[in-house]
């Protein structure tokens, strides 16, 4: 009898589907009116000895039906769960890159490196004004009044006395004259500057430059060629070379032009280079002892250097910009061309 | 500035230097070669002689050669007119690279040609030197020309020239005597210049000059020349300058201004009547050498004699007045004037001549007697004249010659380098600078050279830069970092990227129309006084209308969903403001296959300025919206005017139609701010509070109002009401239909309350909430549903 119930119980849990199923089951033979129960009522009828033999074996046939039941219920269990994973699958190759980022401009990209790079030589960073006195930007600069550059044609006058700075020297001249009792200077000069030029892929009116200005006791033109070497590294790679060339600025003497040894060519020589295996970067010098003592400092105590370069420029090389014009022009498509940290 | 190998090298030694280490010496010397022309054809072009010569059966100006270049006898099919039997020419042979073509073997017109007869254009020389003849046709090589011989020396071509970047302090080099001192001190190698003396008696002049003290005149009257060609000499240091040759008058000027970098003129005697002066006052038209007229106004100088104007004063000469193969007489006018006013009169005529370029630069003092005195000796040797005058001069020029001290010492501390003193006075010696102890007398030519730090450069540049250390200045430590509006401007930047937004520049300068859109603007806008053009006359003072048109342009491509901000100064007549413009177009984001699509509305910028004001420290209680219907650029009823507490900061909304239709854009929201009033505002430090620990409660509520009551007030009147224990606000459901009444709207709020000190009972729960919504029906007239 018992062993009847058994196989048969057995039997239906192994059927079972899902868990409604197993709890009819787990009524049907455990519950109150299960065959168990009819069993263990007549009990009553045996002997002691039949009595202790019968309703241990139902009691191991309880515990058996029991322990089945749940294990057959965690099977059914982990079963829904796949079930259910199964039923979430998701076509994983759908296109999924609609929460973009923007980015920095190029050339505020290339600006905000210089920047850091000179910050973290303790310079401070100074900006002023782009309407500027012609008295900043060629005067205290030592361009004389017959240079070229104070003509009309070159640079944008709005009157007598106010210009469009056509450099950031304007700005050196005015931090040199404000700190002039306040030594020593270490500053960069980062911003837009402005010259009378039609605008074609290497010229355009409106563009940008950094520009540096160390004012001590010692300075010397070693010390700039240290400073612009570690400036290069920073900015190219470590293997970068720098070479100065004789060139001339008013506002510097001895004045040079600072080539970096040609990234694009390692310095073999390139179209971009033109196979000399340097490329021009920045103007730099030593400030001309009459742009100290313009702005009230001893020339005979105190020495310093200077340079400056096109930011516009560096962009271009680094990121081969073919044509100056891009940076102004904002086509979504090429300012998101510089989507990364570099 | 050009310089010719083979000129060069009749006073230097330059064996051991190839082309490329020439041009390294003179770019590391401060003169960087910028192009070196060499007419090297790899010896593809040799002379060759035309033996036969038909016409081509299928062509009206073809001609069908048998050309002798000593291997071989070519067939060269050739379209110049001027190609006959037993003519010496040019050939280009096959695998030859001329400028504009490489020579292949090749049919044509069904004939098999194999080379090219040449022409001087076809071999890149410039066509401002060439004849008309030689322009048109082959050039045609005398019959001595050996036949298969490199055909470069025949022509002329047989040198190298370099193009040399000229510095503005050393224009003194376009005076070749100049230019040969300074190579003696690069090449270090010995030179002497010697300059003629006339030794012929000379006559009594009958000239008179006159001009203002701050110009110089001078003339000299020389009778019976003889107009010819000039000598070989002359005329192929002209070709190197691409000057052309006239005759021997005019190439004898042309050659000593080059010699001295002093210009000149020439005039025939019979056409100058009395005195020669220098004129400022003229006014008029002009006929010059070149047969333009031009307009003269006053201010423009002019060489004038008793009766008319002879020429445009160190510009161009008159027509009238010119030497011609008539010529008998001949006057010599050296003169100086102010380069800026040559620099006008050029510009403003559009004249640029070898004098009005030389003008501009730094002419030595000395090099107007200089150039007396070579004209003069040339005439008589090339032009063979006769009776020379006395040269009379407006004014004896005074030259004075700078000394300067020389401490090497100096020098090193300067430059941070370790040269002997011996080295460093070597330099000197080098320049054929004179020196007496440790004084150094600077020449005339050398106008550049006025403090000491002027011979440091010339020490280092001579002595090569890659003797120069490499060392870096003693660090000054300091507290100095990014000053606050760059450290704002950056926090602003990664805000707007990591939220999806582009940067952009634009450039400041716009037209009057763009001007016209500016946003919240105080004074007047500046206007430039020498504008390029309409498109670039004024300084803005506002970007949007900047990025409107950036949006335009991305729009008109195609290129959807643009958002794009820039930070920017702005100006006005009185003052300068940074400013940051933002506009957002399209959608925020759009995944659209599963409705997961954010559009860019008012209300997304109401986010992003929230959140962007939030981080970067202005509380939101101080963050205040009012609605501004009167911003021409804006929606009237979608517009909001920023404020931190009562500090104006700008304005944002979505575009006003017209404006869209304006610009050709599609419906954007729009900001601009003040970033400069903002960063002069306290920001509030991070304010650490722990979170609460006690249970937060959510209630709902869903009231129903007039449509002209804002969620503003019936927050104000909840958060009033509620105090500290409202946690936040979330309006859930907004509904508006004929059912509630076209004038009412119902409102759907999620209210959360928590307290920092208990956990809240349902009875306190029960009784704020009663209040809460007593107080909206009352104030508001609301209906609890």
């Amino acid at each position: 009898m018992l062993q009847k119930i058994q196989l048969e119980a057995l039997e239906k849990i192994m059927q079972c589907q899902n868990n409604t199923q197993l709890n009819e089951i787990k009524v049907l033979y455990l519950g109150k009116k299960g065959p168990l129960q009819e069993v263990m009522q007549q009990l009553k009828t045996l002997s002691v000895e039949e009595k202790k033999e019968v309703g241990k074996k139902v009691n191991e046939l309880k515990s058996l039906l029991e322990s089945t039941i749940e294990t057959k219920r965690i099977q059914l269990n982990e079963i829904a769960l796949q079930q259910q994973l199964e039923n979430e699958k998701i076509d994983l190759t759908l296109e999924a890159d609609y929460y973009e980022q923007g980015n920095l401009h190029p050339l505020i990209k290339i600006q905000t490196e210089l920047e850091d790079i000179f910050i973290a030589m303790g310079y401070d960073v100074a900006k002023i004004g782009e309407v500027e006195l012609d008295l900043y930007n060629f005067e205290r600069a030592n361009i004389p009044h017959d240079h070229p550059a104070r003509d009309m044609q070159d640079t944008f006058y709005i009157d007598d006395e106010k210009l469009l700075r056509t450099h950031t020297t304007a700005v050196q001249m005015r931090y040199l004259e404000e700190h002039a009792n306040n030594l020593p200077i270490q500053v960069v000069c980062p911003g837009k500057v402005y010259r009378r030029d039609d605008d074609d892929a290497t010229h355009s009116h409106q563009f940008m430059q950094i520009e540096g200005l160390v004012v001590k006791e010692n300075v010397k033109m070693s010390d700039l060629k240290g400073t612009l070497l570690l400036m290069a590294q920073k900015m190219f790679g470590e293997n970068q070379k720098i070479r100065f060339r004789p060139s001339y600025f008013q506002f510097t003497e001895p004045s040079v032009e600072v080539d970096v040894s040609c990234p694009f060519c390692g310095g073999k020589g390139c179209n971009v280079c033109k196979q000399t295996g340097w490329i021009e970067i920045l103007g730099a010098g030593m400030v001309h002892p009459k742009v100290l003592e313009m702005a009230g400092i001893d020339s005979t105590k105190y020495s310093g250097f200077a340079f400056g370069a096109g930011i516009d420029r560096i962009a271009m090389l680094r990121y081969g910009v073919e044509d100056i014009r891009h940076f102004f022009t904002n086509d979504i498509r090429f300012l998101k061309s510089f989507n990364r940290f570099d | 500035m050009l310089v010719s190998r083979k000129y060069i090298e009749q006073y230097f030694n330059l064996e051991n230097y190839t082309n490329d280490a020439i041009a390294e010496a003179l770019t590391t010397s401060g003169f960087e070669v910028e192009g070196v022309i060499a007419y090297d054809f790899k010896n593809k072009l040799v002379v060759g002689e035309v033996l036969t010569c038909e016409k081509h059966p299928d062509s009206d100006h073809l001609h069908i050669c048998t050309v002798d270049v000593a291997i071989e006898q070519l067939q060269i099919v050739c379209g110049a007119k001027n190609v006959a039997v037993g003519q010496k020419v040019i050939v280009a042979l096959v695998g030859c690279e001329l400028p504009q073509l490489k020579i292949t073997k090749s049919k044509v017109r069904g004939i098999e040609s194999s080379g090219m007869l040449c022409s001087l254009v076809e071999l890149g020389v410039p066509e401002s030197t060439l004849t008309d003849e030689q322009k048109n046709g082959i050039e045609i090589l005398k019959s001595d020309a050996i036949i298969g011989d490199i055909a470069n020396k025949y022509i002329g071509l047989d040198d190298v020239i370099f193009e040399l970047g000229v510095t503005p302090n050393r224009s003194d080099v376009v005076a070749l005597n100049n230019l040969l001192k300074e190579l003696a001190a690069i090449f270090n190698q010995q030179i002497n210049i010697e300059i003629p003396t006339v030794t012929t008696n000379l006559i009594d002049t009958p000239l008179k000059v006159a001009c203002s003290e701050n110009r110089y005149i001078s003339a000299q009257k020389i009778e019976n020349i003889t107009i010819k060609d000039s000598s070989e000499h002359i005329q192929s240091l002209l070709k190197t300058y691409n000057i052309k040759s006239i005759n021997n008058i005019v190439d004898i000027s042309n050659y000593v201004a080059l010699l001295t970098g002093q210009p000149n003129h020439i005039y025939d005697a019979e056409f100058v009547k009395g005195s020669l002066r220098i004129v400022d006052d003229y006014e008029g038209e002009f006929v010059a050498l070149d047969g333009n007229t031009y307009n003269i106004v006053k201010g423009d100088l002019m060489i004038f004699d008793d009766e008319k104007p002879l020429g445009i004063a160190g510009i161009m000469g008159g027509e009238y007045s010119k030497v011609t193969e008539n010529t008998k007489n001949v006057i010599i006018e050296v003169a100086n004037f102010e380069r800026m006013k040559i620099r006008n009169t050029s510009r403003r005529l559009n004249i640029t001549s070898e004098s009005s370029i030389k003008y501009q630069k730094n002419i030595d003092p000395q090099a107007s007697d200089y150039a007396s005195r070579y004209i003069v000796d040339l005439l008589i040797k090339e032009a063979d004249a006769k009776n020379v005058y006395n040269k009379i001069e407006s004014s004896q020029k005074q030259i004075n010659l700078t000394t300067l001290k020389l401490d090497y010492q100096r020098l090193n501390n300067h430059l941070g380098s370790h040269f002997s003193k011996e080295e460093v006075f070597s330099v000197m010696k080098r320049l054929d600078f004179e020196i007496k102890n440790d004084e150094i007398t600077i020449p005339s030519y050398r106008s550049d050279i006025t403090v000491a730090e002027d011979l440091y450069e010339e020490v280092i540049r001579l002595l090569g830069y890659d003797h120069l250390p490499t060392t870096l200045p003693t660090v000054s430590a300091s507290n100095k970092s990014l000053p606050l509006i760059q450290k704002m401007q950056r926090n602003i930047s990664q805000f707007l990227n990591k939220n999806g937004i582009q940067q952009a520049m634009t450039y400041t300068l716009i037209s009057d129309e763009l001007n016209s859109f500016a946003l919240n603007v105080k004074e007047d806008a500046i206007s430039l006084a020498s504008p390029l053009s309409d498109d670039r006359k004024i300084i803005r003072r506002s970007i949007l209308p900047s990025l409107l048109e950036v949006l335009a342009y991305n729009e008109s491509r195609s290129v959807e969903n643009c958002s794009l901000y820039e930070i920017s100064d702005v100006t006005d007549k009185e003052s300068s403001e940074n400013r940051l413009s933002i506009v957002l177009s399209g959608n925020k984001y759009a995944n659209k296959w599963n409705n997961h699509v954010v559009t860019n509305d008012f209300y997304v910028m109401k986010s992003l300025i929230t959140q962007m004001l939030v981080q970067l420290g202005y509380d939101k209680q101080r963050i205040v919206y009012q609605a501004n219907t009167n911003q021409s650029l804006m929606h009237p009823y979608q517009c909001v005017d920023v404020y931190i507490g009562r500090d104006f900061i700008g304005t944002f909304g979505t575009i006003h139609p017209t404006i869209s239709k304006k610009f050709i854009v599609s419906k954007c929201v729009l900001a601009e701010l003040n970033l400069t009033k903002l960063e002069s505002l306290k920001v509030g430090k991070i304010k650490y509070t722990p979170v609460s620990r006690y249970q937060s409660v959510k209630r709902d509520i869903a009231i129903l109002v007039d449509k002209s009551v804002t969620y503003g007030a019936i927050k104000s009147v909840i958060e009033k009401t509620g105090k500290s224990l409202i946690k936040s606000l979330e309006v859930f459901d907004i509904y508006e239909g004929e059912n509630i009444g076209s004038d009412k709207k119902s409102m759907a709020i999620r209210i959360t309350l928590q307290s920092q000190t208990e956990t809240l009972d349902n009875h306190t729960i029960q009784s704020l909430m009663e209040n809460i919504t007593t107080t909206l029906t009352t104030q508001l007239n609301a209906q609890i549903r």
